[in-house]
């Protein structure tokens, strides 16, 4: 798609990064027929400046003598002449015009001369040396470009016989189009010394567009000749074969003997260089200066292929950028690709390698269109990286084992992009979507929590407020929740609430503050294990940093006093505005840990069964529940106050008001006994008594009855058993009698202020209950009517079968009494 | 964005009725996953409208949050995977009105009936507690989806009945089922297969009570192109016939297809790969 028409440029690069790794990757034995002389810096300071003499040349072609093929890259273009040749020859020229020349002086002069003659024509005694030694091969540069017109004239008989002669063209019959190197122009080697050379070939590196040597053109094409490479003219000596053994088939390959040389169209070899064995070049170098001194013999080069040129740093001494090494001498190149010729070590594109590549770019490109966009994420990066590993490992195996060159970068790249295009594109749709998908569900999580939140669920409230995102509303509801935990005293819940708001805005509110003061009260609460200093049993309801303190729904608005389970709260329901009594019992404190359970669930049965009571002189239950070790009991909120003050001698109420007010009590007694509801603990402190309206609540109810197994603090005197029956005492089972005898007792204190029974200690006021007849209550007021005193004296009865047998009967007898006394 | 919202019309309506004084049927939809869900609260200190907005809350909230993790990772919502999600979604709200009944002396007792729908692949998942309703009207004839779970329904079922006595019962409101009054949740679940044209209603009692099937399918096809329209004549009707409970309704009509992407064959395959290796 997008990459399909991308500038191929770069992709061509990563293909030659792609080749380079795979040369470098490829193992292959270079052999060791090619030596290499290399004109070096240490050659250059002993022998002298650059260029040399070609005396130098011709010595140690001379030495030579044995090497199998000396491949000569230096450049014999232009005729070396002494100045001083000139005058040799003019006397030469003199002296045989002159008769001189016949007489034995002149000729002694004349060999002289001969001789000076030879020693100052180095061009010539190169060529003699290249002659004698007859397996030199000479390099020649030609100039690369098409040629336009004719060549500039006739090329020597040396140059023109090593033009190739079998050149097999088949281009029209396999649709190729050869591209051979074309040359323009030659730079001809001077003849004496070209002439006695074994072979001539072109010296012509074709560099890639980073400048790196990747192929050798074995054949450049010169008008309509053709002319070997030096590297293919040297193999082929090498061989023992001659220029016209080289048989060339345009665009495809070149035959030297057996050797089968793949090229590309352009009769390029991509040579192979061999990688270096263990630090060791895989072509050695020998110092010129070395086989000059003789201090390496001559007979090293025995059957060898010896390549002599260039290796210095300084002028002349470029080095070339070739797959294996960035800095190579060309000297070491022309090995390489003389090695490469003869173990047909080279690689080649194939055939189908087009084919091939445009197939593996067609499946990527499909992969990416059709298969990817319906893959889930995980699956899709293995399917891509398998695919990935896949098409580099092709490419480098088909390299390294079988010198197969394919350009699949294109593909891979493309798998690349494409991929990371397209699940790009895919992850931004998806987070879209997430986003949108995460407003609603954050929406709907938010509403569930201030529901869950108005519902007393804080916890149930917070995990859903944590599922929403944090913005400024959320934050003013998670405040509001903070608070909420607050005032149940769960501050480290609260803290919990405050930390997690901090890391959206520390800066909130008053945030940091709450966050400090919960951290220190949850500590507290942890520490507070001493009665006096628990936070569980009471509430500090003046502490100001916090707000008001919640009990299950309810919202603790004050202190109303002390009970003898706990203290007594003034609430408030905030849902409905009304104000309660909350009764609390430490649970934790009056009871043992292993008893807690037994208790609470007692609590809630007498809670449940006190609350089913609807009678206009009971007190209300509205709810129980039970919050960190604090049983409480939600009832309604009485004016008024319980008779416990009138037991005091000086302050008792008027006889009628008192049997008006029990009148009431027995009422709901009686109606409490009929649900099997037993008071358990009838005594004036139980008794609610408002004087302006003379409304009696009778409260309590059941109570008694938790607080029965209590554990006995020294101390703390919990509910005297002043007002106990004596069958309560014994632990019997009870009935409503029972209440009626306590409420003998009440009846007894109101109206005398003194206690029916009393003893100095435990077991002597149990005594007394059990068995003592109380004084007669007219002997202590004689103003209290005959009939009341019958009354309490039939209530006090210790056999329970002499007593009232049920509420309506006292109602009855004491409204008789009333009736009497208004009377009277 | 979403083809379900091309795919459906979505109207809901809730009416308090003529003699309760509080709503307490909760009712939400989402087009944007074919949701619909309806519940009718009962019990409780005032606490019916906490359970069946509780109840249609977290059912909104799970099931959005759900979708969306199914979304995420790539998988498509078949009605298997609806099915399940509405399971896991009805369960947490279960538990959730269970958990705050058992705190809350003023919800104690609390619970819901409730029915919902989600719209996937061509299919309508439908699962129900209770007596509230789904219908269907196809071809202008009135089809119930649901089974009462009713004491009336279970005594017609079992022939002690037959459905003219049922008419004159006065028991009409005991439910057998409802959710948050079991630690587990008793959903029925059924799916149905969808056609273009069709419309579903879902219900609660204070509607069939009122109104009668018959005269439900007369209403339906007679307002048919307008469900806002359709929504508010149903709880008029009801109310004209007395309103004594609270009138719930919501109205989902078919207007396209809405298949899932299915896997071609090449991803079956490439997923089997992936499985075995």
């Amino acid at each position: 798609m997008l990459l399909a028409c991308s500038n191929s440029q770069w992709i061509q690069a990563v293909e030659r990064v792609a080749y380079d790794l795979g040369v470098q990757l490829s193992q292959r034995d270079a052999g060791d027929d090619i030596a290499i002389i290399a004109i070096d810096d240490a050659s250059i300071q002993n022998i002298g400046r650059w260029p040399w003499s070609r005396q130098v040349h011709a010595e140690i072609i001379q030495k030579l003598t044995a090497a199998k093929v000396i491949g000569h890259t230096v450049f014999f273009l232009e005729p070396q002449r002494d100045p001083g040749l000139a005058y040799i020859e003019q006397i030469q020229r003199q002296l045989n015009q002159s008769s001189f020349n016949n007489t034995a002086e002149g000729r002694v002069l004349s060999n002289i001369i001969h001789e000076a003659q030879q020693s100052l024509n180095p061009d010539a005694q190169l060529a003699q040396s290249i002659a004698k030694a007859n397996n030199v091969v000479l390099a020649m540069p030609f100039i690369l470009g098409t040629p336009k017109g004719k060549p500039d004239g006739a090329l020597p008989e040396y140059i023109s016989s090593q033009a190739l002669s079998h050149i097999v063209d088949n281009t029209q019959l396999n649709d190729v189009t050869p591209n051979t190197i074309q040359a323009r122009a030659m730079h001809t080697p001077i003849a004496p010394i070209a002439s006695q050379a074994r072979a001539i070939g072109h010296l012509n590196h074709m560099l890639d567009i980073d400048g790196a040597v990747r192929v050798e053109p074995l054949v450049l094409q010169y008008y309509d000749q053709y002319y070997p490479s030096v590297a293919l003219q040297v193999a082929t000596r090498f061989l023992n074969l001659d220029t016209q053994d080289i048989q060339v088939t345009l665009g495809k390959e070149v035959q030297v003997g057996n050797l089968n040389i793949a090229t590309n169209s352009a009769l390029q070899m991509h040579s192979f260089f061999y990688a270096s064995q263990q630090e060791k070049n895989p072509f050695p170098m020998d110092s010129f200066y070395d086989v000059m001194s003789g201090k390496i013999s001559p007979s090293k080069y025995q059957d060898k292929i010896v390549l002599i040129g260039m290796a210095a740093t300084g002028d002349g001494g470029d080095t070339q950028i070739t797959p294996v090494s960035a800095h190579m001498p060309p000297i070491q190149t022309l090995a390489h690709v003389i090695a490469s010729i003869l173990n047909e070590d080279f690689f080649i594109r194939p055939n189908w390698a087009s084919g091939f590549e445009y197939v593996v770019w067609l499946c990527i490109a499909l992969y990416l269109m059709l298969l990817l966009p319906r893959l889930s994420a995980s699956i899709a990066i293995a399917v891509s990286l398998s695919l990935a590993i896949a098409i580099t490992v092709t490419h480098f195996v088909l390299m390294t084992q079988h010198g197969w060159w394919t350009q699949l970068m294109m593909p891979l790249i493309l798998l690349v992009l494409g991929h990371a295009l397209i699940t790009s594109k895919h992850y931004l749709l998806t987070e879209r979507g997430k986003l949108r998908a995460d407003a609603e569900s954050s929406e709907s999580n938010h509403n569930l929590a201030l529901m869950l939140q108005s519902q007393g669920q804080l916890d149930m409230a917070f995990d859903r407020f944590r599922k929403c995102q944090l913005d400024e509303s959320l934050m003013e509801n998670l405040y509001n929740l903070g608070l909420d935990f607050e005032r149940k005293r769960q501050f480290n819940k609260a803290e919990q609430v405050f930390n997690y708001m901090s890391s959206y805005n520390p800066n909130f509110k008053d945030l940091k503050q709450r966050i400090i003061t919960s951290r220190q009260l949850s500590e507290t609460v942890i520490l507070g294990g001493h009665p006096q200093s628990s936070l569980h049993s009471s509430f500090d309801t003046e502490n100001s940093t916090v707000t008001k303190p919640m009990l299950g729904r309810y919202q603790i608005e004050k202190e109303l006093g002390k009970g003898a389970m706990g203290t007594v709260y003034l609430g408030i329901d905030p849902k409905i505005g009304r104000q309660v009594a909350i009764k609390t019992l430490a649970l934790s404190q009056e009871f043992e840990a292993s008893e807690l359970e037994a208790v609470k669930s007692r609590f809630f049965r007498e809670a449940e069964t006190a609350g089913k009571l609807n009678h206009p002189n009971i007190v209300t239950i509205y709810d129980a529940g039970e919050e960190h070790d604090l049983a409480y009991i939600a009832m309604e909120l009485l004016k008024g106050h319980d008779l416990n003050p009138y037991t005091k001698p000086n302050r008792l109420l008027p006889v009628d008001t008192i049997i008006r007010i029990m009148v009431k009590v027995a009422e709901a007694l009686d109606y409490a006994h009929q649900q099997h509801v037993i008071h358990r603990d009838v005594k004036p402190a139980n008794i609610m008594y408002e004087p302006e309206t003379q409304s009696v609540k009778v409260t309590d109810f059941g109570i008694a009855r938790i607080t029965d197994s209590s554990k006995t603090k020294t101390g703390m005197v919990l509910g005297t058993p002043n007002f106990m029956s004596p069958e309560q005492l014994s632990g019997k089972k009870l009935d409503g009698r029972s209440d009626l005898f306590s409420l003998g007792t009440t009846i007894y204190q109101l109206v005398t202020g003194v206690l029916p029974f009393e003893g100095d200690s435990m077991a002597n006021l149990m005594y007394n209950i059990s068995q003592q007849t109380p004084k007669d209550v007219r002997e202590i007021n004689p103003d209290i009517p005959v009939g009341l005193a019958h009354v309490i004296h039939k209530l006090l009865e210790k056999n329970v079968e002499a007593r009232y047998q049920h509420g309506q009967a006292l109602v009855v007898d004491l409204q008789h009494c009333l009736a009497e006394n208004s009377n009277a | 964005m979403n083809h379900l919202e091309h795919a459906l019309r979505i109207a809901r309506h809730t009416d308090t009725g003529q003699l309760r004084t509080r709503n307490e049927d909760a009712i939400a939809s989402d087009a944007s996953i074919g949701l619909a869900v309806l519940a009718d609260g009962m019990g409780g200190y005032n606490a019916g409208d906490v359970a069946s907005q509780m109840a249609v809350l977290t059912i909104t909230a799970e099931l959005i949050s759900g979708f969306n993790q199914a979304r995420q990772t790539g998988k498509q919502v078949d009605s298997n995977t609806a099915a399940n999600l509405m399971q896991s979604a009805v369960n947490s709200a279960n538990s959730a009105i269970y958990q705050v009944a058992n705190e809350q002396e003023q919800c104690a007792g609390m619970g819901t009936t409730l029915v919902l729908s989600l719209f996937v692949d061509n299919q309508v998942v439908i699962g129900h507690i209770g007596d509230s309703r789904a219908y269907l009207l196809r071809n202008d004839q009135l089809l119930q989806l649901t089974n009462d779970h009713s004491l009336l329904q279970e005594q017609i079922d079992s022939g002690l009945l037959t459905p003219e006595q049922a008419k004159q019962a006065t028991y009409k409101n005991f439910v057998t089922k409802a959710l948050g009054v079991d630690p587990e949740a008793d959903l029925e679940i059924n799916t149905h297969t969808v056609a273009i044209g069709d419309l579903y209603l879902l219900c609660s009692d204070g509607l069939t009570d009122m109104v009668d099937d018959y005269e439900i399918e007369t209403t339906l096809i007679e307002h048919y192109d307008d469900l806002e329209s359709l929504a508010n004549a149903l709880i008029r009707k009801a109310n004209q016939r007395g309103g004594k409970d609270n009138i719930s309704v919501i109205l989902i009509s078919v207007v396209e297809g809405f298949p899932i992407n299915r896997p071609n064959w090449l991803q079956s395959l490439v997923k089997k790969v992936m499985d075995k290796g």
